[in-house]
């Protein structure tokens, strides 16, 4: 204010209009310079505004408020409009003193800029009003159900499936495929399973013809790989459905398994133990327990059955601690605590013969799964027939 | 196989055990044998019952009230009860089986469970009761109370108590180990763990009878199917009940008792493994016990009284007559020991596993016997057995046993054990360990290995084992690697990574193509199904499929579970149609299901050596049913609910075309027999052109050579006839799409294509036709391909009502014009629009409005 007057003071006489008595201050007997009067009525019709503004905060918008946007447009056009009184200074500055003129301009514009900025700032404000008095005029009822584009879903196996895939890719295992009406070659004879031999009793088979059958395990890809991909390293995952003529609630004459295979110079025992754990955790979280017990494939040697621990009963073997009543037996691993999850084991070397590798050259692992026992155990779904019986009830929450 | 805790214990010590189990731990019995590869499948606890203890009788005292009963002061070591017993032999200071309150006892024969409960009885109380042998399930015996040996503490439940309890596992024994179908043989590997001694039994006998060559003779003529038969004769036999152990050790496994002589050759199975059979020598004609084929014709009437036809391909043991044995399988009624029986020949024999399993096939039936020899008995054992089971004939069932044994045996058959070589190095590299040479020997000889041929001590690398000839299954080094791993633990083999190099893992175009289609319907609306890849004639008929119809070359199981299941699916619409009517009467009306499937097309001409002749495609399905759009219940806008109708099942359709790149077009109708006649249509794809080498296959059919565009599927509305056939309420929807043709379409580049940055201009149009006319008829009538410009001509509305005379409807087009590098002008619009109307003015069918 002070540097104002000093300059104000330069330009003086004003041939001026002025009237107005400087409010407070020194200079308070002094008329007022014009520059500096409209300044303060600028400021003065400002203020009266905001205060109108005020007024009402979040009460919805008063009939001030409603007024306010005409008001501010009038006042916006009164000093800074073409025809304004910050334009009218300019027009009247040919009555002044050539040299006293660039610095009255000067002043002038720097007056502009302030009404700007003001008009600008109170605009701002305005429009804070008018959205908050839109906001609160709502009716909306949130709580009504959302627009929904019908919401599909995807086979919980199919989840599971993928998922599965995705790590072993992860790890560079590629996928590959085999039939599932095979020749009985490929379902047992390749894999060090002959015709009359008691290990055909664990394989309740379909069949098609005496040759044909519905494949049993995914094992079969492993002849059909390695019979076309002869002497390199393997390493493949091979999802697919197979078949027994089975059918209970945990058995289902159609399951899908999925078969890994490892063939390379120096894999041992202890690497199919250590890739198993590590999609066992990955798969079941870090607090399930494994263990490996000795089992028996025609086509590994060394053979055995992985188990993990029971998702029902945390491995206890009873639901006490599952919502279940004390001592409750858990159906789901018949109170063993322990869920089988598949067979694996080193290469059989007569599996090697079959497909003509030489077993001294090259070992391997290989293991097996059930997808369809994986996706019970992940969801809780008690029963293997929800798996195929397609009911909307059950596909819809996957 | 089931095992009784009580016999192992005869050949293996548990007390004491090395790692300091108690012998009666069964939880960690169980588990030993599982870790061992005898997994425990089931543990049965016999003799016992919940709520009966042994106790002692600490006073007893005559009912005041009633001569003939006692009031009792009995205690289980934790609490003193009441019990009023009526038995006559009941007395101070015994050892007694108490049923306390709660128990429930079975009850004796023809009578209800037995339920104990607090009773007064005659005015005194009992709390309990004390048991006889018949009350508790242990016997027939009602005479007085079941008295314990003194040595017996009190408080142990009923099933602890010696004599009383035992527990049975039921083991599951893979086929690759026989020599575990027994109690020695179990026993043998539990001995192996705890690094006790087998105690295997002795065989005790005295030949005091005449001359067995005087008395019976052997021809083995089947050395194919026999490679060793021996046998020996027991005179003067009694054939009657068994002794009590007898029975029990037979009854703890849930086996009858039938006479002592079939006992003793059951226990016999049972402890060792080795089949035998008692004929009544009596009834062996001409004394002659012949090994032969069957003869075409034969009949045998075998012990389970069935009447079987036997064939050339049968293995019989007969005599001079005809058959009396199905050799292995099963023995039949006429030389069957019975009561007046009093000379026994005794076959122990070695049968070849797979003869045996396919005479077993072929006549149905599975016996103790066989399941024993398919699997392969000890061939090193078998004059042995005959020895032992001979003798304990002669000693419990009296009689004497002739002098000598008959043996005839094939040259195959082996005299020696086979020695197998172990390399220790190879043994660390296939299983990861870092075992020594010695803990090798160690764990092999557990389990009945004899290192034979130390060559290592020579300083070569392999040890030679000599194989008992209960380990058939042992023959190779990988075999005996694997008995290392299994005797120390799978779980103490360290866990490694593989180290592997890196390789870029892809997925088969299939899957992708596949995974593609299912992600796009999910989020679509759609809910992935999982169908069985069975199917059945009946339902296949109902969709109405011409017999050329490649679908209609189906594939039948030979062994179907049901009627239902009998074939391999060409299509999984008839599931799917099941499982939206299943639906549909589950309130669930709103069916909205896809589902890839494989499907099986029978093509024997492809059959070869290898090749089964069966083609696998994998097809797309879907069935819409219920009303679309559930998603505005509330709203009330008639626009956004309303049953589903054909253009939702197109608009899917042409999305997924959109999504996977595509190219298009339809036919309508279509011509799948069961679809609609009219509305229904079918998708033809534009191929891509295939790579060099690779297979074209498209709607189940093996295309001659690449084409420009294929049928590769069809869509439409369920022909009401499809509909009723299935239950369903219509209207439904259902569309089949091959994958292998959209995968031969799905094209390999796709190429920006650029829509410059100019504003485009639209011009419409209203155009009056007859009802009978289509979109696409009016779409085919503009040049749009002549009018560069012209970018899109969109159908906005099809309007019947006010202002639109009857019979007729009003279509509302707007033409989008643009221009990639310019702004059009007025004129210029207005002169393409010119040039489309004159063309469709050409058509009289055509009003503009
Ligand atoms: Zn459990």
């Amino acid at each position: 204010m002070a540097r104002w007057a000093e300059r104000l003071a330069g330009i003086f006489p004003w041939p001026g209009r002025s009237t107005v008595k400087r409010p407070t201050g020194p200079e308070s007997s002094n008329p007022m310079h014009p520059i500096e009067e409209i300044r303060v009525r600028l400021d003065a019709d400002m203020q009266k505004l905001e205060t109108l503004i005020a007024d009402g905060p979040g009460a919805g918008p008063s009939e001030g408020d409603k007024a306010l946007p005409k008001q501010f447009e009038d006042l916006k056009v009164k000093y800074t409009g073409k025809k304004g009184e910050i334009s009218g200074l300019l027009r009247s500055m040919g009555t002044l003193a050539p040299e006293a003129r660039p610095e009255f301009g000067k002043l002038v514009n720097e007056l502009r800029d302030y009404a700007d900025a003001r008009f600008s700032a109170l605009q701002a404000k305005i429009q804070e009003v008018e959205i908050a008095g839109s906001l609160s005029g709502s009716s909306l009822d949130a709580t009504l159900p959302g627009y929904r584009v019908p919401a599909g879903s995807l086979h919980p196996m199919t989840q599971v499936r993928e998922e599965i895939i995705s790590f072993f890719q992860g790890l560079g295992f590629e996928m590959a495929l085999a039939p599932e009406v095979d020749n009985d070659w490929y379902n047992f004879e390749a894999l060090n399973i002959p015709p009359d031999h008691p290990s055909r009793d664990m394989h309740d088979t379909f069949y098609v013809d005496d040759k044909v059958v519905l494949r049993t395990h995914t094992s079969n890809v492993q002849v059909h790989y390695m019979e076309t991909h002869r002497d390199q390293p393997i390493r493949i995952i091979a999802p697919g459905f197979v078949y027994r003529v089975d059918n209970d609630a945990t058995h289902s004459p159609m399951f899908q398994q999925v078969e890994c295979l490892v063939v390379d110079k120096d894999i041992s025992f202890a690497n199919l133990k250590g890739t198993l754990f590590l999609w066992a955790k990955h798969m079941f979280g870090t607090e399930t327990t494994m263990r490996f017990r000795p089992s028996y494939f025609p086509f590994t040697e060394p053979s055995a059955e992985m188990d993990v621990s029971c998702y029902f009963c945390k491995g206890s073997g009873t639901l006490d601690g599952a919502g279940g009543a004390p001592g409750q037996p858990c159906r789901t691993c018949k109170t063993t605590g322990w869920i089988e999850i598949g067979g694996c084991g080193s290469v059989d070397p007569n599996v090697f013969g079959k497909v003509g590798w030489d077993p001294e050259k090259f070992s391997g692992f290989a293991f097996g799964f059930g997808i369809d026992r994986i996706t019970m155990l992940k969801y809780g779904i008690p029963d293997i027939s929800h798996l195929t019986r397609n009911d909307n009830r059950f596909l819809k929450q996957f | 196989m089931e095992v009784s805790l009580n016999w192992i214990k005869k050949y293996v010590d548990l007390s004491g055990s090395t790692d300091g189990r108690p012998d009666d731990d069964r939880q960690a019995l169980s588990q030993a044998l599982t870790s061992l590869g005898l997994e425990v499948e089931g543990m049965r606890v016999v003799g016992g019952l919940p709520g009966v203890v042994s106790a002692e009788v600490l006073e007893c005292a005559r009912h005041p009230e009633a001569d003939k009963l006692s009031v009792c002061q009995v205690t289980d070591g934790t609490g003193t009860y009441p019990v009023v017993c009526g038995a006559p032999n009941v007395a101070k200071g015994q050892k007694v089986l108490l049923a306390k309150v709660g128990a429930e006892l079975p009850g004796r024969a023809g009578e209800p469970p037995l339920k104990i409960k607090k009773a007064k009885l005659r005015g005194q109380e009992s709390h309990g009761m004390i048991c006889a042998e018949d009350e508790v399930g242990l016997g027939e015996s009602h005479d007085g109370i079941l008295v314990l040996d003194p040595s017996v503490p009190v408080g142990l439940p009923m099933d602890r108590i010696p004599g009383l309890g035992d527990v049975v596992f039921e083991l599951n024994i893979t086929p690759n180990r026989p020599d575990a179908l027994n109690h020695t043989g179990v026993a043998r590997e539990i001995a192996a763990k705890l690094g006790k001694p087998l105690r295997y039994p002795e065989a005790m006998l005295n030949e005091e009878g005449a001359d067995i060559g005087g008395l019976v003779q052997i021809d083995l003529q089947d050395i194919a199917g026999c490679t060793k038969y021996v046998g020996r004769v027991i005179q003067g036999v009694k054939v009657g009940p068994s002794p009590d152990w007898l029975v029990k050790s037979l009854k703890s496994i849930g086996k009858r008792s039938i006479n002592n002589v079939v006992d003793l050759t059951n226990f016999v199975l049972l402890e060792l493994g080795q089949p035998s059979h008692a004929f009544d020598l009596g009834r062996i004609k001409g004394r002659k016990v012949v090994i032969r084929k069957g003869r075409d014709g034969e009949k045998l009437v075998t012990l389970d009284g069935v009447e079987r036809k036997i064939t050339s391909e049968d293995m019989l043991i007969a005599d001079a007559e005809g058959p009396m044995v199905l050799a292995g399988v099963m023995g039949g009624k006429d030389s069957e020991v019975g009561p007046e029986t009093t000379d026994i020949f005794l076959e122990v024999a070695y049968f070849n596993p797979a003869t045996v399993r396919r005479q077993g096939r072929r006549h149905g039936l599975s016996s103790d016997s066989s399941y024993r020899f398919e699997r392969g008995v000890d061939p090193l054992h078998t004059a042995w057995v005959a020895d032992y089971l001979a003798g304990l004939i002669a000693r419990w069932c009296g009689g004497k046993v002739a002098k000598g044994r008959l043996e005839k045996s094939s040259p195959e058959h082996p005299t020696s054990p086979r020695i197998v070589y172990l390399r220790p190095g190879r043994v660390n590299k296939l299983l990861g360990t870092d075992l020594r040479p010695g803990e090798c020997v160690r764990r092999l000889e557990a389990i009945g290995l004899k290192l034979k041929d130390d060559a290592q001590a020579r300083g070569e690398e392999a040890m030679g084992f000599a194989i008992p000839g209960f380990r058939g299954d042992l023959e190779r080094e990988a075999d005996l690697i694997e008995e290392i791993a299994r005797l120390g633990d799978y779980n103490a083999i360290p866990v490694v990574l593989p180290t592997l190099p890196l390789v870029s893992a892809g997925l088969p175009p299939g899957e992708s193509l596949a995974r593609t289609l299912r992600h796009h319907l999910r989020d679509a609306g759609l809910n992935e199904a999982l169908n069985l890849r069975f199917s059945s004639r009946k339902a296949l008929a109902k969709l109405g499929l011409a017999p050329e119809d490649p679908r209609s070359a189906y594939v039948p199981l030979r062994n179907p579970l049901s009627e239902e299941w009998e074939i391999l699916p060409t299509t999984t619409l008839p599931a799917l149609l099941n499982a939206a009517a299943y639906n549909q009467n589950n309130q669930e009306k709103n069916v909205r299901l896809f589902e890839i499937a494989k499907c099986f097309y029978h093509r024997p001409e492809e059959r070869t050596d290898r090749a089964p002749g069966i083609l696998e495609e994998e097809m797309l399905y879907l069935v819409l049913a219920g009303e679309w759009a559930d998603r505005r219940p509330w709203s009330g806008d008639p626009a956004t609910a309303g049953p589903v109708e054909f253009h939702h099942l197109k608009g899917i359709l042409e999305n997924l075309l959109i999504a996977t790149g595509i190219k298009s077009q339809y036919a309508f109708p279509g011509s799948e027999p069961y679809l609609h006649p009219v509305e229904s249509g079918a998708i033809l794809a534009d191929l891509a052109p295939p790579a060099p080498g690779t297979e074209i296959l498209y709607g189940s059919k093996r295309a001659a050579g690449w084409q420009k565009q294929a049928r590769i599927g069809g869509f439409g509305i369920l022909h009401p006839r499809v509909l009723g056939g299935f239950d369903l309420k219509g209207p439904v929807l259902v569309a089949e799409v091959s994958l292998s043709g959209l995968l031969a379409a799905v094209p390999r580049d796709r190429k920006f294509k650029a829509f410059g940055n100019f504003s485009a201009v639209s011009r419409d149009l209203n155009l009056l036709v007859d009802e009978s006319r289509t979109h696409g008829d009016i779409l085919s009538k503009m040049p749009v391909s002549r009018i560069p410009i012209l970018q899109e001509a969109r159908l906005n509305s099809v309007y019947r009502g006010t202002g639109v005379p009857a019979g007729k409807k009003a279509l509302h087009y707007s033409f989008i014009y643009r221009h990639t590098e310019k702004t059009l002008t007025d004129e210029e619009v207005n002169k393409a629009q010119e040039k489309l109307n004159q063309e469709l003015a050409k058509d009289p069918g055509i009003v503009f409005k």
